[in-house]
């Protein structure tokens, strides 16, 4: 296990933070997650990434804080060092542009703290080429797509967004909970190289979750659940799944610190809840080899 | 003290599957579950009342955890009654006075044809009862439409009423004009309710005093509910109502 905080990932020399150095309500002991939770002190003792959560309003729902410096303010008190967020505007409401904007911004404003996802729309295959081209320029550095947002992954249109992803390397999130799986999974298999996230890990079938995450090297499945089922994180690692689990929160329609604690308090140990938490996302965020 | 108000033990009809096979949520469970998250004390219903009668349920929640002083029993009460006879009253007066139960819960019409209506002209009755008494009566949000809980606040403004299984909605605007509109109104903090910033929303907006920790046992991670309450931006004041003190005053305040 690591035991103390490296520097952000996301940079090549980030510049001191203040906030990861001595706030908050405590500090945890070396290996014990448990003491975290128990104190509601931030997770200090190792790398921590949300892999999945959102930024901006959604729809009609009324998000009590879906802002930029709101979300940072809830990864410091989780002691979470980096952030994978995508817009709703743009994954959902498909108002691409406007909210991959947020995105940008959010980038730009906490370049340490921020992995930015772009969306795009491919029912409109030009604007959405182009957008992802400039997404990409501005930093943004994931591609997240929403069956919401109307096509089905396998939707041929889609083709040009995988593509854009394996060009340059981008991790993909997807949104599951219903059939998404099966229209991903040929896509497992023609782009190897494209990581693919599945949100919502089993929100419904769970051991689809696990037979695609164990058979395919390239798919990682996000701990994203508002039920928070109860032994669901330890049937996945009994399962298979320990290298494969992302840590998230689905922040800002979801409890962070509930997410959180359905890792800090399973019954899995240390080492195991330190991949969930952040070592697997290193990997399949690509994070390992420095700046972004 | 954490003191849980949502718990829901008994073995249910078919086994449970995938991450929960193997989980039988009897007493002994329940009490392993609270030690491992270092709950005290918890509040609990009797599936039996859902899969059998109520008063098949009830009799199985007595016996069951007669062992375990930690364990407060709620009874799953009708309104009409328990035993078949028109006397929901009577059946109030047996549970508070014989067998020392001070919480009550039921299921409104929504979720099952055994559901009942508990608008007042229907279930007043009972809802006269236990509000004579302060009586607390858990409700789940998925069981009772929003406008018959209206109607039961404002008919029994002295009957405390915990609201189990409050949904993520966000800032869910019935609820918090439901909230603003009667002080006896609780709600349980539990998994469920995995709200975005929701506590500290709640706390500006009502006071603590209201809100209760809920585990959403058996199907929920416990330690859910227990991290959502520990890294919430309040004070520690509040977490300490939330935790535990706010039920405990909600039961000394009945009257036996």
């Amino acid at each position: 296990m690591n035991h103390t905080k490296q520097s952000s990932p996301l940079v090549a020399a980030p510049p001191p933070n203040p906030l990861r150095n001595g706030g908050g309500r405590g500090r945890c002991s070396v290996d014990d997650f448990l003491d975290c939770g128990s104190a509601g002190a931030p997770v200090r003792q190792a790398f921590v990434m949300d892999s999945h959560c959102h930024l901006g309003p959604l729809g009609r729902m009324r998000i009590l804080d879906s802002s930029t410096p709101g979300l940072v303010r809830a990864m410091d008190r989780l002691g979470v060092d980096v952030a994978a967020a995508t817009p709703c505007p743009a994954c959902i409401d498909g108002q691409i542009a406007l909210g991959n904007d947020i995105a940008i911004d959010a980038v730009r404003r906490y370049p340490e703290r921020i992995f930015g996802y772009m969306s795009a729309n491919p029912l409109y295959p030009r604007e959405a080429e182009a957008e992802l081209a400039r997404c990409l320029a501005a930093g943004l550095r994931g591609i997240k797509v929403h069956s919401g947002l109307g096509p089905a992954y396998d939707h041929p249109d889609y083709a040009m967004v995988w593509e854009f992803a394996a060009e340059h390397g981008l991790p993909v999130l997807a949104h599951t909970g219903g059939d998404e799986i099966a229209q991903l999974e040929e896509l497992f298999i023609r782009y190897p190289g494209i990581h693919w996230i599945l949100a919502h890990g089993g929100i419904s079938d769970p051991p689809l979750y696990v037979r695609v995450g164990t058979t395919y090297p390239n798919v990682y499945v996000d701990t994203t659940f508002s039920r928070c089922p109860r032994g669901l994180i330890e049937w996945f690692v009994q399962s298979g799944l320990e290298d494969k689990l992302l840590w998230g929160t689905d922040a800002a329609f979801l409890n962070g610190a509930g997410q959180l604690g359905r890792v800090l308090f399973a019954k899995i140990s240390p080492e195991q809840k330190e991949k969930i938490l952040g070592a697997n996302a290193r990997r399949a965020f690509g994070l390992t080899k420095g700046p972004r | 003290m954490l003191f849980d108000c949502e718990c829901l033990m008994g073995r249910p009809k078919q086994p449970f599957d995938g991450a929960a096979a193997g989980v039988v949520p009897d007493a002994a469970d329940l009490v392993a579950e609270m030690r491992r998250l270092g709950i005290a004390r918890a509040l609990v219903r009797h599936r039996g009342c859902l899969d059998a009668a109520p008063e098949i349920g009830n009799a199985l929640l007595m016996e069951e955890i007669a062992p375990h002083p930690q364990l407060i029993p709620a009874w799953f009460l009708t309104p009409d009654g328990i035993e078949g006879e028109w006397q929901p009253a009577a059946a109030v007066e047996a549970m508070l006075a014989h067998y020392h139960v001070r919480v009550a819960w039921t299921l409104a019409q929504g979720r099952d044809a055994a559901g009942f209506l508990l608008e007042p002209w229907c279930a007043g009755e009972l809802l006269a009862a236990l509000e004579s008494h302060r009586a607390v009566l858990l409700l789940s949000y998925a069981d009772v439409a929003l406008n018959t809980l209206h109607n039961l606040l404002t008919g029994f403004p002295g009957m405390p009423v915990v609201m189990l299984d409050v949904p993520r909605y966000g800032r869910n605007q019935p609820l918090y004009r439901l909230m603003a509109l009667h002080r006896n109104l609780h709600l349980s903090i539990s998994p469920l309710y995995s709200v975005h910033e929701g506590i500290e929303d709640l706390c500006r907006n009502f006071g603590s005093e209201r809100l209760l920790f809920g585990s959403g046992y058996p199907v929920c991670e416990g330690g859910a509910a227990l991290a959502m309450l520990n890294y919430a931006d309040i004070t520690d004041a509040d977490r300490r109502a939330i935790a535990g003190e706010n039920l405990q005053r909600l039961l000394d305040e009945v009257k036996p």
